[in-house]
């Protein structure tokens, strides 16, 4: 079997496997089937992954033909090249790493091997997604981990809240794949295919292009499914709601690959989005937006989880407005980064969960530093990335975004502001969150502190390996300043170099540079002191001052109202469609007029004849002369 | 003589379209059963005179002779048409033919 | 193929033999004879379908024998491009139905299972006759074994719902026999004798008043068979209650004929009239599309709810063959293929839910806990309705809403106007719908707490095995569509050349051109 078909195929076997007879299977055999076909997966890819490295040559691999019919050909094709490259390995490496880590937090779960039929499933889409050489294949994969997403947000099916949040994802997600979809074919109807290196090409041409108003529809209704993939504005509002599921869950899935699909979507139409500055413009300015508005709604959340959640929908702000400043490398850098610390943090959180038997509001956690240091020092660790503190991994990826957003050429002041501010508010909501629950006073019910203990050993080498590529990845990817003053290589950016060249840095002084990053930190350590300052350990009861009053904390509580909005307006207005209009005013009037007065119809008109049937003999015979006199008439007239 | 407007044979066809409606009419409209049969003896009586007015127009004798088999005919339904009003006198007990309305739609 | 076994005439054939064999033999024969008939049957239809390619020679299949010369009446049976795929999905249908209702009260009854046999005997009937007239006489006479599985053997409302299913598609079918009819006297007085026959009555050119009043007959009987938006009253009606066999059957094949009747007779007989009426086809589609989808939004009754959304998808059907372009017009053939299974496949686990639980089927829910298997099944159906990609569902969706959002661009950029645009912009948001209704339906029926859960059995593992063929159909078509799309070429380019208003496919250049410099 073709290399990269394999990559794909081994979870998927795990899926099939788990899924028919897993329920009958040990557990050990379960978790073992459902570890090791993505692990060997990982494996594969490295070997790719050097086997390009080496060469240098993208590898492709028709499998079959999809469709072929005069004027439309797809392929069922699959593609690796360098962002494919990275894609893969992220998804296969922190993928494996989270089914590991989820055989722990499993194990005493009813539906363990569904569990990890699901995974694998989300596995095998998630490789199709990143593997596919067309925007079909990509489809695919994109419906598919939808699909999955939507199974494992519900999983705990038998409460309705949760399996309402997986409907409201999948619904979400439908809405920005409706807007792929038109862009997809707009994409046909302009370039003539959907293969990602024919798109590409097309709109590198210097030849007969299309016009900007053209291509930018293209990027906005690509822009489109990409928001509501990637949880961006405003098809945010599935994302906190996807905190249902088990915790490695929205680890993997609504952290670490699937919402950064549209990310790499993004990505891999580059040569699209460079043709069009009005789309990048728009790509760059919604991503700003929901960096910020993001980290503001981190704010005020208690439930630890949602905190995350809201911080993921901020950091993919971030990629998708370094991709909308043509920084696509740099983009995809934060999302190597932030898969490694995202999942760091929500694996901690799991770590809390798990010791504190399911309770996730903050309120009701503190001074669990001393209780859980394991998990709280991994925790840190990923923590301080977040915020991008040097030397963690964040620093690197985050500074690198704001650096474009200053000096890109569609770069601005108020695009280098907003991701200032929303780093800043990172820093400050993360240490609320890490102040509050593991420091100060305990607030853990009694029933449960007797029962707190340090993960087992599968979640806890996991945070180990999290925490270490947390500290560790950044270095691979070096800001330009670095590499010029050390002399040292940017191995990651080399690497993507042939698929994204850089964005087209003016060159501003190293000095520059150098100062917007301290004031980036600078800023991060702020934030940090100011959440000391209200939520620290010295403290006396760091919620004391909430709830704030005032009315920006009162929209931004209520997540700006978009939620209101969708749930206020439009379902509301689609049920008083559905049943008010509809149902009990068109359908219902429809069936009368076409069933119920059609039959009264010729029931009235059947008494009307019925009439003539006086059952009087004389009448009768009045008829029949009647009707001799008209036929003599008719006879005298036509003879 | 003078010329009258209508000559003889053109009365007598009046007068025997006239009698044929008097009786088409009172077949139709009169409620009682023998006045009914009565009005068709009418209608018959009217077309003998309009045949034998035509014969004696034409000067032919065939005419004369449908009369005959006109009366015999005519004798032969009184016979039949008296045995069903018996019949239906016993039936219901009346001569009213508006009251047999069991057919009615 | 041994040309002198005639196998249309033998498709036809085996379920009426099988139908009288029922009404002689002893009534405990009668399940094990009809699922007999219906297998021979599914298997010859097997065999044609993979012999059949664009290059055959139909001869191969023809049956032809006179039956009325002077009138040119015969009774004339083949496949072809038009009929390929309807084949496979009536013969599939119908044996996969009766396995699923194996141990129902009604499947013991012979009346049941002749009348479904007949049933299979005239639709395979319609779908293969090459005689206009054999054509009316089959389609019409459908409605005979249908109405009467309604009447006999339906829920509680079963005798208005027969009615209003047999008088309102009679209406329909009336002006459909007088567009026959007048096709007639057209051949009459075009060729000097009375021909019936396809070939030549396709040959025939009419004039555009003609055309107007076939069309318009045509479209009217289609649409009330179809059903489409405002024609479709009957759907709700018939849908709940017939029988569970009877209302997978309608739904799934029954509708077909509905399309098959535009596809073979509204678009060839009116070359001239049916791409001017196309725009108002499109909308007649796309209202059916979204209100279908909205009223599903809040269907409590799980049966109409499933009717609701076969109204939508068979919206898209209609909306693929009236933009006049390849690949929508292959999108149509599959949707065809893909819905008669999906919404069969719904409705048979909702006959399976209803045999088990009695008439409180309509409040069951948290059937994951109490069905598993069911409730996987049930899913996986309802993920091909949603048109995830993988499934049949999406590609045929892909294809319609390509086809008919390059059309409509191409239109637009003609100069005739956005109507087919904006038509493939909304249809494009029933996928939307499609999601919202199919999910929240899953979520009523298979997920609430354990203590809502009902006493069901699951469903056993021979249970489970009718629906390996129409799962096996929905994927292969969902992963593979380019082995089978060949065989519906010849159609899709034929429609296509007889509308040739607009170009199939705009060359890229050609609307980069357009657009290029102009600065919309």
């Amino acid at each position: 079997m073709s290399a990269l078909a394999l990559i794909a195929a081994l979870p998927l076997c795990g899926f099939i496997v788990n899924g028919v007879i897993g329920s009958r299977l040990p557990k050990g055999l379960v978790a073992a089937i459902a570890c090791v076909l993505p692990a060997l997966a990982f494996i594969e890819t490295c070997r790719m992954f050097l086997q390009l490295a080496d060469t240098g040559a993208p590898i492709t691999e028709t499998l079959f033909t999809w469709v072929a019919i005069p004027g439309l050909t797809i392929d069922a094709a699959l593609y690796f090249d360098q962002i494919a490259a990275v894609m893969c390995l992220v998804v296969t490496g922190v993928g494996t790493l989270i089914h590991i880590y989820s055989i722990g937090y499993m194990f005493h779960d009813r539906s363990f091997a569904r569990y990890f039929a699901y995974l694998n499933l989300f596995l095998f889409f998630m490789l199709v997604l990143v593997l596919g050489k067309n925007l079909v294949v990509l489809f695919v994969g994109w419906e598919g981990v939808g699909l999955a997403s939507y199974l494992l947000i519900g999983f705990w099916f038998e409460d309705r809240e949760k399996t309402a949040a997986g409907l409201k994802a999948f619904v979400v997600n439908r809405v920005g794949d409706t807007g792929f979809i038109l862009g997809a074919f707009l994409v046909y109807n302009v370039v003539g295919s959907l293969d990602f290196q024919d798109i590409n090409a097309f709109f590198a041409l210097a030849g007969d292009r299309p016009s900007a108003a053209v291509t930018t529809a293209v990027g906005v209704l690509l822009l489109i499914g990409a928001c509501g993939k990637s949880a961006q504005i405003p098809l945010h509002v599935w994302l906190p709601d996807a905190m249902a599921g088990p915790t490695p869950v929205s680890a993997l899935i609504h952290a670490a690959t699937m919402v950064t699909a549209g990310v790499y979507l993004l990505a891999r139409l580059n040569g699209l989005y460079l043709e069009s500055p009005a789309a990048m413009a728009i790509v760059a300015w919604v991503g700003a937006l929901t960096a910020l508005l993001g980290a503001t709604m981190a704010v005020t959340q208690f439930n630890l989880k949602k905190v995350l959640a809201y911080s993921t929908i901020s950091q993919i702000g971030l990629m998708v407005m370094a991709c909308g400043l043509g920084a696509f490398s740099v983009g995809l850098f934060h999302l190597v980064t932030h898969a490694f610390f995202k999942a760091g943090l929500f694996l901690g959180a799991g770590a809390v969960l798990h010791a504190l038997q399911g309770e996730e509001d903050m309120r009701k956690m503190g001074a669990l530093a001393k209780k859980l240091p394991f998990t709280f020092v991994t925790f840190l660790v990923a923590a301080l990335a977040l915020c991008g503190i040097p030397p963690f991994a964040g620093f690197f990826s985050k500074d690198e975004i704001l650096w474009n957003a200053w000096s890109a050429a569609n770069g601005s002041l108020g695009l280098w502001l907003a991701g200032l501010t929303a780093s800043g508010l990172t820093a400050f909501y993360m240490f609320r969150a890490v102040f509050l629950t593991f420091f100060g006073a305990s607030r853990v019910p009694e029933k449960l502190i007797a029962h707190v203990h340090e993960p087992p050993l599968s979640m806890s080498s996991v945070l180990v390996v999290l925490a270490l590529g947390s500290l560790l990845v950044g270095f691979i990817g070096p800001p330009n300043a670095w590499v010029e003053i050390a002399h040292v290589s940017a191995p990651f950016y080399d690497f993507l170099a042939p698929v994204l060249p850089p964005a087209g840095e003016e060159h501003h002084p190293i000095g520059t540079e150098l100062a917007l990053m301290a004031i980036a930190v600078l800023v991060a350590l702020a934030g940090i002191y100011f959440a000391w300052t209200r939520f620290g350990p010295r403290v006396a009861y760091p919620l004391a001052r909430e709830p704030s009053r005032g009315f920006v904390p009162w929209v931004v509580g209520r997540g700006f109202f978009f939620d209101a909005f969708y749930d206020g307006v439009i379902v509301r207005f689609m049920d008083w469609l559905s049943e008010s209009v509809l149902a009990r005013g068109l359908e219902a009037g429809l069936a009368k007029i076409t069933l119920a007065k059609s039959a009264d119809a010729v029931r009235y008109a059947s008494t009307l004849f019925t009439r003539l049937q006086t059952g009087n003999v004389q009448t009768y015979a009045f008829y029949v002369l009647l009707g001799l006199a008209l036929t003599l008439w008719w006879g005298a007239m036509h003879a | 003589m003078r010329r009258r407007k209508v000559d003889k044979y053109q009365f007598l066809i009046g007068l025997a379209v006239a009698t044929f409606a008097a009786g088409l009419l009172g077949v139709v409209i009169r409620r009682n059963l023998l006045v009914v049969v009565m009005c068709l003896e009418i209608m018959l009586n009217a077309v003998v005179l309009a045949f034998v007015t035509f014969a004696a127009r034409a000067q032919t004798l065939d005419g004369v002779a449908m009369t005959f088999f006109v009366y015999v005919a005519a004798s032969c339904e009184v016979a039949l048409a008296m045995a069903i009003v018996v019949l239906l006198v016993k039936r219901r007990g009346s001569l009213d033919l508006a009251a047999g309305d069991e057919l009615k739609g | 193929m041994p040309e002198s076994w005639a196998p249309s005439l033998l498709c036809l054939g085996l379920p009426l033999v099988g139908a009288i064999a029922i009404s002689l033999l002893p009534d405990r024969m009668a399940r094990s004879l009809s699922m007999l008939a219906m297998l021979a049957v599914l298997a010859l239809s097997l065999q044609i379908f993979l012999a059949y390619d664009a290059a055959t020679d139909p001869a191969l299949f023809d049956f032809n024998l006179p039956w009325m010369p002077s009138l040119g009446i015969n009774l004339h049976l083949g496949i072809d491009g038009f009929n390929i795929y309807l084949l496979l999905l009536s013969a599939l249908l119908f044996p996969v139905v009766l396995a699923c209702t194996w141990t129902s009260a009604e499947s013991r009854r012979p009346l049941y299972l002749a009348l479904m046999l007949i049933l299979e005997a005239s639709l395979l009937g319609t779908f293969l006759a090459q005689n206009l007239l054999l054509f009316f006489v089959f389609w019409e006479a459908v409605l005979i074994p249908m109405g009467v599985l309604i009447l006999v053997f339906g829920g509680g409302q079963r005798r208005p719902a027969a009615m209003a299913f047999f008088l309102y598609t009679l209406a329909g079918s009336v002006l459909l026999l007088a567009a026959v009819i007048a096709l007639g006297a057209e051949c009459l007085r075009q060729t000097g004798s009375w021909s019936f026959e396809l070939t030549i009555l396709y040959g025939l050119r009419l004039d555009p008043s003609m055309q107007l009043l076939v069309f318009v007959a045509i479209m009217l009987a289609c649409a009330v068979k179809c059903p489409l938006v405002p024609f479709h009253s009957w759907l709700p009606l018939a849908y709940n209650e017939a029988p569970p066999a009877a209302s997978a059957l309608m739904a799934g094949a029954l509708s077909k004929m509905g399309a098959f009747g535009i596809l073979k007779l509204a678009l060839p007989f009116a070359p001239d009239v049916a791409p001017a009426a196309a725009p108002y086809m499109v909308w007649l589609a796309v209202a059916s599309i979204l209100y279908g989808a909205i009223l599903a939004l809040r269907e409590e009754n799980y049966k109409r709810l499933v009717a609701y959304s076969s109204l939508s998808h068979m919206g898209y059907i209609v909306l693929g063959l009236f933009s006049f372009q390849q690949t929508a017009i292959h999108g149509s053939m599959l949707q065809m293929l893909s819905h008669g299974v999906a919404v069969a496949g719904l409705f048979l686990l909702l006959g399976m839910l209803e045999q088990r639980c009695g008439s409180a089927y309509r409040q069951v829910t948290a059937l994951a806990i109490a069905a598993p298997r069911l409730a996987v099944l049930l899913m996986l159906f309802v993920l091909t309705s949603v048109a995830l990609p993988l499934t049949s569902g999406f590609t045929a969706e892909f294809l319609i809403l390509l086809g008919a959002f390059t059309q409509g661009l191409a239109a637009w950029g003609a100069g005739s106007g956005a109507g087919l645009l904006i038509a493939a912009l909304l249809a494009s948001s029933g996928m939307i719908l499609g999601a919202a209704y199919m999910l929240r339906f899953a979520r009523a029926i298979l997920f609430d707490s354990s203590d809502r859960a009902p006493a069901v059995r699951d469903l056993r593992l021979g249970e489970m095995t009718p629906f390996a063929a129409p799962l096996l159909l929905i994927l292969w078509i969902g992963i593979a569509p380019g082995t089978i799309m060949s065989k519906a070429q010849g159609v899709a380019s034929q429609l296509v050349q007889a509308a040739a208003t607009v170009e199939p496919r705009p060359a890229a250049p050609a609307i980069a051109s357009v657009w290029s410099g102009h600065g919309k």
